[in-house]
């Protein structure tokens, strides 16, 4: 190769794409899961779950291209902040387990629907806490020496990280409860709203604490936003998000199927993009920079090949398994693999 | 990263060279064949075991014959297939992991002709075997495929080069040793097919159901003996495991992740387990009620229609 080719923006591109569809697509099916201990017969139960069935292992997919794509495009990066959240990824994927077990087993082991069905529900929501908690030690930061995490395996539990995990546990219930609007009618429909306005004011008390925390508690962030002109280039990414609040407390409110799912999605992409300014460029916060903690050209550019192969392959069989079970979920149709 | 290839070394950090020989790499092939063999080999002997627990009891004997039958075939292809692939695994690992093949063999001395050592106690700080039970020359003949072909001793490499001796030859030898055991199940298995008594020979039929769990054992022995025969390497020859630990980690915070995995297997395997058997005591069913197409044209749920679910009925 004659001229370099700056692969770094690309993969930038692909990892925050990647992760922003795990936690959108995730984040439903996890939300479902907390939801789904509150559904009051077992009838309702039933039609929950089976509203996820079909789709929630693929999006488990986008967490492993994800966690790969970082540990292969940025492996620097890797190596100092998957160390930093060793417990919370550990109780992550452990939580991940119970969670999918439980699609498996409730049906085959009726005497102990119970504890799978807590199974469901409590694994999803240590999940999503969890995952929270990796996002809470991102934004604060870690404990760097050189090349290393210096820190311990603990630092990561602070009082941020649990609050931004209860943002998550709030956020993702928010999107479940949008899930669950689009894929049930009646009477569940109209409980999947009411606790869709719970989540919602749960989920904006969570990201408005987070959003003045953060400020507060890093100069250089705070400089970023209340700067000027900074502050008036960036005055949209709040009021936008305002605004979306108070859109999908009025459609958790109307007849509207896609509303409050599509208006939730938008609270996420916005929350995405205003971590995303808080941090640029770094991808170890205050440390290391995206092209610094990039593998080798030559690596990433290998990477890519595979990945361009891949990626349109992923999305299609995505898309496909959604159109194949779109529609409302019925007592009647299921789906067994 | 047991035959790393395909990559150079710039400045301490390592850089992908070339997918293909990456991929490709010399221990590849027999690594891969040898394993995917194995757990068709494992799968098989489920097979064989629940066939002849069904023909045993007389429940749909109809169901185990078959099952008996096209277990033992497939076995007599893929064991025999499989001892050949694992043969040449080893002449793999004599090249390119000589101090692993000599923890196998519970060899300290470098020699020609060197013996195949039966059962003995590998004394790591001694450095020889205690209470040895040996064939002369044959370890050279199965490991070269020669009388006399030289086989590279443990006292060869620097002792922290050595793995856990004892581990790897132990490991080693409960996985040829169940292979043995599966070569006897399935030869006295056609033993008495040309006799026309497999079928009703109860103290076989046990023997198969024991041999239920023989493949797991075997591969867990397996990759127990590749992957501890291959410290105190990650990567062969190039990093040590002590060196791709990560600094922050300490001892109890591996500890405490290794219990928590461990609770959660102690409650899923069992589970799993149980859930299996059970479908095995209760038998086939009479009419394959799930294969029945429903209204849109997909099977039913994890949540099975209300009605079938057990307990609502």
């Amino acid at each position: 190769m004659t001229m370099e080719l700056d692969l770094v923006p690309i993969w930038t591109l692909i990892l925050g794409v990647g992760v922003f569809f795990y936690v959108a697509l995730d984040g439903f099916d996890l939300g479902v899961g907390m939801l789904y201990n509150f559904a009051a017969t077992r009838e309702d139960r039933n039609l929950i779950m089976n509203s996820i069935a079909p789709i929630w292992d693929g999006n488990e997919t986008w967490l492993i291209l994800g966690g790969v794509g970082l540990y292969a495009a940025f492996p620097l990066a890797f190596a100092i902040i998957i160390p930093a959240v060793y417990f919370p990824v550990l109780l992550m994927l452990l939580a991940l387990i119970f969670r999918g077990l439980a699609f498996e087993f409730r049906y085959r082991d009726a005497e102990h629907r119970t504890f799978w069905d807590h199974g469901f529900a409590w694994g999803s929501a240590l999940a999503a806490f969890a995952q929270g908690l990796v996002l809470g030690a991102f934004i604060q930061g870690f404990d760097v020496d050189g090349r290393h995490f210096a820190g311990g395996s603990f630092d990561c539990f602070t009082p941020f990280s649990i609050v931004v995990g209860l943002c998550l546990v709030a956020g993702y219930s928010l999107l479940g409860a949008g899930l669950l609007i689009i894929k049930t009618e009646g009477e569940l429909q109209a409980w999947a709203r009411r606790l869709g306005r719970r989540a919602l004011v749960a989920t904006t008390v969570a990201v408005l604490v987070v959003s003045i925390w953060t400020p507060l508690s890093d100069p250089v962030i705070a400089a970023r936003w209340f700067s000027w002109p900074n502050i008036a280039y960036l005055a949209p990414v709040p009021i936008i998000t305002a605004a979306l609040v108070w859109h999908v407390w009025r459609s958790l409110n109307s007849a509207s199927d896609f509303g409050p799912f599509v208006g939730s999605l938008a609270l996420f992409v916005m929350s995405y993009i205003g971590i995303a300014i808080s941090l640029w460029p770094f991808i170890v916060p205050k440390h290391y920079t995206l092209d610094q903690a990039a593998a080798a050209p030559s690596t990433q550019a290998f990477l890519l090949i595979g990945t361009l192969f891949l990626l349109p392959i992923i999305l299609v069989y995505t898309a496909w398994s959604y159109w194949v079970f779109r529609g409302k979920v019925r007592a009647d149709i299921g789906y067994h693999h | 990263m047991q035959t790393p290839a395909g990559f150079e070394l710039i400045d301490g950090r390592y850089f992908p060279k070339s997918w293909i020989e990456a991929i490709f790499n010399p221990s590849f092939p027999y690594r891969l064949a040898h394993t995917v063999s194995a757990f068709y080999v494992t799968t098989a002997f489920v097979v064989l075991a629940v066939g002849a627990y069904t023909v045993r009891v007389g429940q749909a004997p109809a169901h185990g014959r078959v099952m008996l039958r096209l277990a033992l075939w497939f076995l007599a292809i893929f064991v025999p297939l499989q001892a050949i692939l694992g043969d040449l695994h080893g002449l793999n690992t004599l090249e390119y992991q000589p101090a692993k093949l000599a923890a196998m063999e519970g060899l300290w001395e470098t020699g020609r002709g060197v013996p195949a050592s039966i059962i003995a106690w590998p004394d790591q700080a001694q450095e020889r075997n205690t209470g040895e039970m040996a064939i002369p020359r044959l370890g050279s003949l199965y490991l070269t495929h020669s009388w006399d072909g030289e086989v590279k001793g443990l006292k060869d490499f620097p002792p922290d080069q050595r793995p856990p001796v004892a581990i790897v030859y132990f490991a080693f030898r409960i996985m040829v040793g169940i292979a043995v055991l599966m070569v006897l199940t399935v030869a006295t298995g056609f033993v008495l097919m040309a006799r026309q008594r497999l079928d009703d020979t109860t103290w076989y039929l046990r023997v198969c159901q024991v041999m239920a769990g023989a493949g797991f054992v075997a591969v867990i022995a397996g990759w127990t003996t590749t992957e501890v025969g291959r410290q105190p390497w990650t990567i062969y020859g190039l990093m040590r495991t002590a060196e791709s630990v990560s600094p922050s980690l300490t001892g109890s915070d591996v500890l405490i992740s290794l219990l928590l995995y461990m609770l959660v297997y102690i409650i899923i395997y069992p589970v799993g387990l149980f859930l299996m058997l059970r479908l095995v005591w209760k038998g086939p069913a009479v009419s394959d009620e799930e294969a029945e197409p429903i209204e849109a044209g997909h099977p039913k749920g994890p949540i099975e229609a209300l009605q079938s679910a057990p307990e609502a009925r």
